[in-house]
């Protein structure tokens, strides 16, 4: 038998429910459980930025230890393009495969070839890759975790108009990643030309590589070894078939799907 | 060559004297010891001079036959390799040797055909000790799953490589009044209630999936020249003097500084001194006079040979003295009376009567949180399996298991499940995932409960198990 107090409790009164309703509401602005997602605020000073000479933070990267790792890394290009890259002390022109992924050591600046560009006949453009950072993935998962970079054909026209883009890829940091699928569009942001890409890159993230594309050729009687990137080394690198992955030895429930509502 | 024939002659009979010496002599073994061939077992050797206590060669009867091995402490390392050879009973007597007791399991190996003879084993032999559990080149036992991608070694390194979920990460869970705080993404926690009011919270492990996602920041440059000419538009602007002027002559300051003359001697200043030996007297004075009391020496008696009146008492504790010196001997007598005690213990039966109630824990939940991939691709799906279980006495009431996901982490509607009857609630986290709580409408019964009916050939549960599914992104 319930108390006297409950058995005969009051309806409140209608100002009393105005009452219950701002409290309410500022409950619910007091409950919430995070924050939003903000960019921390860079702490430190970045002695790189966009505008540092290629090969410049790949050398920063040797200095600091994370040289002589060969790192997969994947070029996602449009359509039919097809990309060589220029490896090794001499300087050889390899044809990359239709998957367009190979190792590169970190701590190296390579000369990639990007030709065979749709609805761009007889263009050419050379961009640069240097590597400043590494994935530490599970045995046998190198190859399946490869860095990508894109080079999309918006950028190809700009670099044949005579700019310079600057792509830094950094691995996401969990906490401030987006919540939403990642595609070619979206995983790119553009910053303003008075923003530091290796600032911005190291707010959201760990700066792994940076991609300058941009219009200059080769010429045509000869170039600088140096044009051609530091001379290190490639391998081959092929994303392996998907290993099962270790079951947990959880016990399968019998679940019952009416179990919750 | 050729050598002189007295020469020649000395050295035929050096060397026949050699081998006969070695045909019929005794000669050194191996041990360092002197074996002998003239058959001496006791007492000094006719031909050299050796002991038998250093004779070392059974004869007669195998060394296997004996209870005692008795090895001759002369024996180095090196040689007791090789040829080490027991002796028996009195031969052992007096030689220093070390015995060793022979055990029934020594002596069914001796019998194991085809064992090395005993000459062979080493009395000090190592071989390394043996893990209890074998292990695999990595240095993992065999049968021991690889849990690192569960434990999230590498991820606690490298954390921004992994989607993690589960345990409490950042700022711990609390509660005030009225909110929970503290409640970060990636956080999953246990709620409930004890039997005896008090909320708790207990945070489940931490699941770690290998799932890097990569963005990219675009910064675009062009390079532009511009030529600018910036001249005045045509503005004139004249002043004229307003007729002051001002002249300012130049002045003459001159400062002599010259040179100040400062001169410096040093010279030896030869000073001489003469100390003549005087003659010092010191008169010391005795400013204190102690009487050293000797004891019973200053009394009258003692030196003037007088006794006065004072001294009679001394004389008498003397006297006493004395007497008690010489009673030291005597026999002393010592008597003790003891009397009889009696002790009464009345003692009434008595019953206690209670009932021991063993289930005094409260109740304890626990979260084992799994996942079914450790390596993820953006689109994969993933199982996340939850086991609770009340570990305690007592039941807990108001179960709830909260989990706050990642932003990576996209929950699939329709996918929670559970083996006890509860419900699912989805509310954003603001952060655009989905805070799930997953709460329980019956409390969850401890091992009180359990035991219970245990007997009873009922079954009552005291934990269960979640699952659901989330895509990664």
């Amino acid at each position: 038998m319930l108390p006297s107090t409950h058995a005969f409790r009051r309806w409140p009164r209608p100002w009393m429910s105005l009452v219950a309703l701002t409290l309410a509401l500022c409950c619910g602005w007091l409950s919430s459980t995070a924050q939003a997602q903000v960019l921390p605020s860079y702490e430190g000073h970045q002695p790189l930025s966009q505008k540092s000479p290629v090969g410049l933070a790949a050398k920063f990267a040797g200095v600091a230890g994370r040289t002589g790792y060969m790192q997969p890394v994947r070029f996602a290009l449009d359509g039919e393009s097809q990309a060589s890259i220029y490896h090794g002390p001499q300087l050889r022109e390899l044809v990359l495969g239709p998957s367009a992924q190979v190792s590169l050591m970190v701590g190296h600046s390579y000369r990639i070839k990007v030709s065979n560009i749709p609805d761009m006949p007889g263009v050419e453009i050379f961009p640069t890759i240097e590597l400043i950072d590494r994935l530490h993935p599970p045995a046998g998962q190198k190859d399946n975790f490869p860095v990508v970079m894109h080079i999309t054909k918006e950028d190809v026209e700009l670099a044949v108009a005579g700019n310079l883009v600057t792509r830094v890829v950094y691995l996401e940091q969990p906490q401030l990643a987006a919540p939403y699928e990642l595609d070619r569009a979206t995983a790119t942001q553009n910053l303003l030309r008075s923003e530091n890409a290796l600032t911005e890159a190291d707010r959201r993230g760990r700066p792994i590589a940076i991609v300058r594309i941009g219009g200059r050729l080769p010429a045509t009687h000869g170039e600088h070894p140096s044009f051609f990137g530091s001379g290190g080394p490639i391998m081959e690198s092929r994303p392996t078939p998907k290993a099962a992955a270790p079951q947990a030895e959880a016990r399968t429930p019998s679940a019952r799907q009416e179990g919750l509502r | 060559m050729k050598f002189p024939h007295a020469t020649r002659t000395s050295w035929i009979l050096a060397i026949s004297s050699l081998l006969a010496a070695s045909m019929v002599g005794c000669q050194h073994n191996s041990h360092g010891t002197h074996r002998c061939k003239m058959g001496c077992q006791h007492g000094q050797c006719p031909s050299n001079g050796v002991t038998n206590a250093d004779y070392t060669e059974p004869r007669g009867q195998s060394p296997d036959d004996g209870d005692l091995e008795f090895f001759s402490t002369t024996d180095t390392a090196a040689s007791a390799n090789t040829e080490r050879q027991p002796r028996r009973g009195s031969e052992a007597e007096g030689s220093g040797g070390v015995a060793r007791t022979r055990s029934a399991a020594n002596a069914a190996y001796r019998a194991t055909p085809g064992r090395p003879s005993s000459g062979a084993i080493s009395r000090t032999s190592f071989s390394p000790a043996e893990p209890r559990a074998a292990v695999q080149d990595n240095g993992r036992a065999f049968h021991d799953p690889d849990t690192s991608w569960m434990t999230g070694t590498e991820a606690q390194r490298y954390p921004d490589e992994y989607l993690l979920d589960g345990g409490d990460r950042a700022h711990p869970v609390t509660y005030d009044r009225t909110f929970r705080r503290g409640l970060d993404t990636e956080d999953t926690i246990g709620e409930c209630v004890d039997h005896t009011g008090k909320r708790r919270t207990i945070p489940s492990n931490s699941v770690a999936i290998y799932a890097p996602r990569f963005g990219e920041v675009r910064s675009i440059t062009t390079p532009s020249g511009q030529t600018s000419i910036d001249k005045l538009a045509g503005a004139s602007e004249s002043r004229r003097d307003s007729g002051v002027r001002t002249k300012v002559g130049p002045q003459k300051y001159a400062k002599n500084e010259g040179l100040k003359g400062i001169q410096t001697r040093l010279r030896a200043s030869g000073v001489d001194s003469k100390a003549a030996a005087m003659g010092t007297r010191q008169f010391v004075r005795l400013t204190e006079h102690k009487t050293l009391v000797r004891g019973m020496q200053e009394f009258a008696f003692a030196f003037r040979g007088e006794i006065d009146t004072a001294s009679e008492a001394y004389l008498a504790k003397g006297i006493e003295a004395a007497l008690n010196w010489t009673k030291a001997e005597n026999t002393v007598a010592i008597a003790k009376t003891e009397a009889l005690q009696e002790v009464k213990v009345r003692s009434s039966g008595a019953e206690l009567v209670g009932i021991e109630d063993r289930h005094t824990k409260p109740g304890d939940l626990h979260l084992l949180k799994l996942a079914d991939k450790a390596v993820a691709q953006p689109g994969d799906i993933i199982t996340f399996v939850i086991r609770f279980d009340n570990l305690g006495d007592q039941e807990l009431h108001n179960v709830r298991i909260v989990d706050n996901l990642t932003p990576r982490l996209e929950f699939l509607e329709d996918s929670a499940t559970c083996d006890i009857p509860g419900q699912v609630l989805m509310e954003d986290n603001d952060e655009g995932s989905y805070l799930l709580t997953f709460a329980l409408d019956d409390p969850l019964p401890g091992r009180k409960a359990k035991d219970a009916v245990e007997n009873k050939g009922k079954d009552i549960r005291t934990g269960g198990v979640v699952t659901f599914q989330c895509r990664v992104r």
